[in-house]
């Protein structure tokens, strides 16, 4: 008998079926990957398995653990299986954590409530707990509220609460989706070292293939709600039944395919004047006095940066949060003025901060989220004319807009239309026609795709490159991607707390990399081969 | 590349059964909105009876009697004439107290938002303490510097809640200036002004427009209250607030007198206040759905 | 370091707040002295009190003598009757505050269950019981629930007095039992507002990940609500709190003139009818200086609740 037997789940909304007619086993120390891009119904099958979908959604059919219904059980005895049997951890822990309770009275809850602890011996099981998964000064840790760890330490202590009871089965739902890489690398081996040490079975869901590929024994791939694929983990990749997971295999960057690193051809040197010249750039920001005798503490977002970057390229900006890159590239486009240290972009002081209208014509740039760079108030039509009518750009501003829609691919006629009509791949279209109508130079993408589905990240950037050829662009592009930085850009600068600490053609940077911080960064990426949480690299 | 993504244009789904409530909260906020307005339009060109006829024959006079639908107050005059009237000053309160507020309150809520930093600091500063000074006590300054009525009145409560709008205002802006959509408008070379008015007060209208029905509510209560203690309205204009510090000393005796113009105050408060919790959910489905 | 800084804050509002209530007096028209003695008064009385009270200073300098004499505890003499305004508005605070506190008390009382009921009933029959009451309470004006209470239970009933106030001292059960209807009427009105703000709050804070976490760890959903909902949900309930005692001191101004209560506010009005103006100035400051107070309190009561304020 399997551990988890689900038989045709059928979740819906109204008469909407949101996850339909699918069927799964988990046995006991098995470690399944659920696949899916947003709105696949992932998620909601998880909850379903909880017993935790919202009010307005029903499910159907039969879930069983242990041979046990779980579907249609009484709440008070559901009640008894979640945190003890069945535990899960989810995307965002710092939403997911209580921000007025300490860490530690959270892990400990399950144990007093199914373990019927008193407060102490259920707080010093709490502290082994943090211990295990890998949390310095665990004590000391146990008194602090989420907001006082860092988004690594909240997700091991997520962990350490969902192994509190020894469960048969977690779930995670995209565990390390909002962090870092090399957070990411030390969380999931975290995780992967503690299921395979209780010999706990494991749900993973995610977007993401290589993370799949690393954590588990075998997958499902969901599709509007519907299973297209399943098998071992390595035959689903490697054969490819279904077109759809052939697609998504497709769409992995060759980077994250396998850690023997492909060999990229270096193009030519830049050579030319330089269009954006970086000299030696800090931007401090203060914070406000902790206390009256001290100064005000500053936080050196960049500190003493220089780049150039020349006509024609593309040029990549990695970093993990917190490293400065957004920042670098508000300051290019006369965003953000430097603390100290200049900013030329085709000959246009754009530290001083004033007189930025002639940049206005030479440098625009794509955001991150496709959501919130489109006024939801104007209509596709009025926001790309927006630029030529600021500018006082004279012509045929219809014609215009026409021709720029033309070339990201949307319909001409959508002109009409709100942004919230349109999927995320399609607004992000609209953007970088938005910010292609003055005619720029220069486009500055801070994470352009970073927010989109793994196949339409693969189209946008395929998008850009044409058009950087079409409009004959220069190109920073900004990710924490290394995978997608190194599919698209030429050179390269990898930026860490602020500074430079490695530059150079992405091919010798990322694929020989000189500094230890880059090569950690290289190491932590996830690979469809699954060769990333080998013990070697899986470092904390 | 073989995976152009489907070109689906589609409805964000909406939210069903907040439906037949929300519906309902509007429809009857609106409707009693409707009347009370009405009411005062036809109270320009008839009613009943003068308002202010006194009559010493017809004192206290029950509901009906003498064609009197509600009856008559102390010094006979004709009570639903003067309700009917006073809904004029109850409106003319609520319009002109929040306009005073929202002519002076966004501009400096959102000049708050936009300059960040020192404006934003003195800004608010500046209307925190303006808050703490109650509509009512501001009028009893204001009264006794000048004099009583409906303009003293009108003016302290329109510049009591001027810190209210400037704070929502500011509130609601902010979020929609850290969006990027704002950020880009930048880098095309809009000014913050510009911003302001075309980028951020559209989307933050509904925030407002709920928020100014609530204030068009307080607003003819604080009148109410100020024309009850003898400050606000004054004689011979009516008031539904005057109207009830007249009824005070008979009340014992005729509590009629105090329940008509109570519930004219009520009826025409709750109106406005479904009103704005209808307008609340048609414009923000986030509010009442229950995602969890 | 934070207290520091919003105590600093505080004692700015109260100079700002004092500059408003001595500016508004001052600046706008009229002058005191003609209202005090009428239009008739010949110019040479007009010029003599005028001199007596010091309005022939420029006006910076009355207010520096004002604020320094008003911070050490002395408001003024009242020009009516001549008696130092300070201790008037002490035995006058004695009534106003219990009442305030009494009404915020019931309020308390009444809408914290309700809040959190109706929005564990959220779109079931009790909520829309609560839903509907709590909205006819908002359309009630305090003053007129005061005048059908007195009607109800004063007149009609006799279980209450319908006015007046016997004093602490006179009789302390006479004086609580005085400020029953009062506070009831106040209460009414408070109650229906921050019944709608707990329930929204329960309401947002029950759609938080870490209460399905909660859950996920087998806590039910009262569970859930209970230990993790509640103390999150206190802290924007505090913040209208705060707010709201403004308004209800403003009520408690009106509801005196009601039940005819010797508090602030009635010697405010009766200020106002006798043109004392340095009466009315000194109790409209000491009512703001309360509200800036509590003001403070809010603040620093919140950083109790919510550690993310604690850390920085």
């Amino acid at each position: 008998m399997s551990l988890l037997d689900v038989q045709n789940l059928t979740v819906s909304h109204g008469g909407l079926a949101l996850v339909n007619d699918i069927s799964f086993t988990v046995e006991r120390g098995q470690r399944l990957g659920i696949i899916g891009e947003s709105g696949s119904g992932k998620t909601l099958t998880a909850l379903a398995i909880l017993g935790l979908l919202a009010d307005n959604l029903s499910a159907r059919g039969s879930i069983t653990l242990d041979g046990r219904p779980l579907l249609g059980l009484d709440e008070e005895s559901m009640c008894a299986v979640r945190g003890d049997n069945i535990s899960m951890i989810f995307q965002e822990p710092m939403t997911a954590l209580n921000p007025v309770m300490r860490i530690g009275r959270q892990v400990a809850e399950p144990l007093r409530l199914h373990r019927d602890l008193d407060t102490d011996a259920a707080m010093s099981l709490a502290v082994e707990l943090l211990d295990s998964v890998g949390i310095e000064h665990p004590e000391r840790r146990a008194r602090s509220y989420p907001h006082e760890l860092s988004g690594g330490q909240r997700q091991r202590a997520m962990i350490a609460m969902a192994l509190a009871c020894g469960p048969d089965l977690v779930i995670a739902d995209e565990p390390t989706t909002a962090l870092d890489v090399t957070v990411q690398a030390q969380v999931l081996s975290v995780l992967r070292d503690q299921v395979l040490a209780h010999h706990t079975a494991l749900i993973l869901i995610t977007h993401d293939l290589p993370v799949v590929a690393s954590m588990t024994d075998k997958v499902i791939v969901l599709r509007d709600g519907e299973i297209v694929d399943r098998g071992p983990t390595g035959t689903v990749f490697d054969g490819a039944s279904s077109t759809y997971t052939a697609e998504l295999v497709a769409a992995v960057p060759p980077m994250s395919r396998s850690s023997i690193a492909e060999a990229k051809p270096e193009g030519d040197a830049p050579a030319g004047t330089p269009l954006v010249e970086v000299r030696d750039v800090h931007r401090q920001y203060k914070l406000r006095r902790t206390s009256l005798f001290e100064t005000r503490p500053v936080i050196k977002a960049l500190d003493g940066v220089s780049v150039d970057i020349y006509p024609g390229e593309t040029f990549g900006i990695v970093g993990e949060s917190g490293s400065g890159k957004s920042t670098l590239a508000r300051l290019i486009v006369g965003l953000d003025r430097p603390t100290s240290g200049e900013v030329h972009v085709d000959g246009i002081d754009v530290s001083a901060g004033h007189s930025l209208r002639p940049l206005r014509d030479v440098a625009q740039m794509v955001f991150q989220d496709p959501m919130g760079s489109l006024d939801p108030r104007m209509r596709v039509g009025e926001v790309i004319a927006e630029p030529l009518r600021s500018l006082g750009i004279a012509g045929d501003h219809p014609a215009r807009v026409a021709g720029l829609l033309e070339a990201v691919s949307l319909p001409t006629d959508v002109v009409d239309r709100y942004p919230h009509e349109f999927s995320g791949g399609q607004r992000q279209r609209i953007a970088i026609a938005r910010a292609l109508a003055p005619g720029p130079r220069l486009l500055v993408a801070d994470e352009p795709v970073s927010a989109l589905d793994m196949s339409v990240q693969t189209v946008t950037l395929e998008l850009l490159r044409e058009l950087k050829e079409q409009f004959d662009l220069t190109m920073i592009f900004i990710s924490h991607d290394l995978s997608v930085v190194h599919e698209i850009c030429e050179r390269v600068i990898v930026l860490e707390h602020g500074r430079i600490v490695e530059r150079g053609a992405v091919g010798t940077v990322f694929g020989s990399p000189k500094e230890p911080y880059t090569r950690t960064l290289v190491e932590a990426i996830p690979r469809l081969d699954g060769s990333f949480l080998t013990p070697s690299s899986a470092a904390r | 590349m073989s995976m152009q993504e489907p070109l689906l244009i589609h409805e964000p789904p909406k939210p069903e059964q907040r439906g037949r409530w929300r519906r309902l909260n509007f429809v009857v906020g609106l409707s009693i909105v409707l009347g009370v307005v009405a009411t005062a339009l036809v109270s320009f060109l008839w009613t009943p009876f003068d308002p202010e006829l006194v009559a010493a024959d017809k004192r206290l006079l029950g509901m009906g009697e003498r064609g009197h639908p509600l009856g008559t107050d102390q010094f006979g005059r004709d009570l639903l004439s003067q309700i009917m009237v006073g809904s004029q000053t109850a409106l003319f309160v609520g319009i002109l107290a929040v306009t005073i507020s929202i002519l002076i309150g966004i501009p400096l809520g959102g000049l708050a938002a936009a300059r960040r930093g020192w404006v934003e600091d003195v800004v608010m500063r500046f209307s925190d303490v303006i808050y703490a000074f109650p509509p009512v006590l501001l009028a009893i300054l204001l009264v006794a510097a000048v004099s009583p009525g409906t303009a003293s009145a009108m003016v302290a409560i329109g510049i009591a809640y001027i810190p209210i709008v400037a704070r929502v205002t500011r509130g609601a802006s902010l979020s929609i200036f850290e969006r990027d959509f704002v950020a880009a408008a930048r880098t095309y070379g809009r000014g913050k002004t510009f911003i302001f008015i075309r980028h951020v007060l559209p989307n933050i209208a509904s925030v407002l427009i709920v928020q100014m029905t609530i204030l068009f509510s307080l607003a003819i209560l604080a009148e109410a209250a100020l024309s009850f203690l003898g400050i606000g309205t004054q004689p011979p204009t009516p008031s539904w607030g005057r109207s009830l510090r007249d009824a005070q000393t008979f009340v014992q005796i005729t509590p009629r007198l105090a329940i008509w113009p109570g519930f004219a105050i009520a009826l025409t408060v709750l109106g406005f206040n479904l009103l704005g919790d209808g307008v609340r959910d048609a414009l923000d489905p986030r509010l009442e759905s229950s995602r969890s | 370091m934070y207290v520091i800084r919003r105590i600093g804050v505080f004692l700015f509002s109260l100079i700002l707040a004092s500059m408003l209530v001595f500016g508004v007096m001052s600046i706008l028209p009229g002058d005191p002295a003609i209202v005090i003695l009428g239009t008739r008064a010949t110019p040479e009385a007009v010029e003599s009190l005028r001199q007596e009270l010091g309005l022939d200073r420029p006006i910076p300098v009355q207010y520096a003598d004002w604020f320094s004499d008003a911070i050490r505890g002395d408001l003024g003499e009242s020009v009516f009757t001549g008696k130092a305004i300070a201790p008037q508005v002490v035995d006058r605070l004695k009534v106003t505050v219990p009442l305030a506190v009494f009404a915020l008390t019931l309020t308390m009382l009444i809408s914290f269950p309700l809040g959190v009921f109706a929005a564990s009933r959220h779109r079931q029959a009790g909520d829309a019981v609560v839903s509907v009451v709590s909205q006819l309470g908002l359309a009630v004006p305090a003053f007129w629930a005061g005048l059908m209470l007195v009607t109800l239970f004063a007149v009609r009933l006799r279980w209450f007095p319908a006015s007046g106030f016997p004093g602490w001292g006179e009789s302390f059960f006479g004086s609580v039992e005085a400020l029953i209807l009062p506070a009831i009427a106040l209460a009414i009105v408070q109650s229906a507002i921050i019944t709608r703000y707990v329930r929204s709050a329960v309401l947002e804070t029950l759609r938080e990940e870490y209460i399905r976490t909660a859950r996920s760890k087998g806590l039910t959903q009262s569970q859930a609500l209970w230990r993790h909902g509640l103390r999150n949900a206190s802290i924007p309930v505090l913040t209208i709190l705060g707010l709201q005692f403004g308004a209800l001191l403003a009520g408690t101004v009106v509801i005196e003139s009601v039940f005819v209560l010797p508090g602030l506010g009635k010697m405010l009005l009766d200020g106002i009818s006798r043109r004392d103006l340095p009466l009315v100035q000194g109790g409209a400051f000491v009512i703001v200086g309360i509200i800036l107070l509590i003001n403070l309190a809010v603040d620093l009561t919140y950083r109790l609740l919510d550690p993310r304020l604690r850390s920085h």
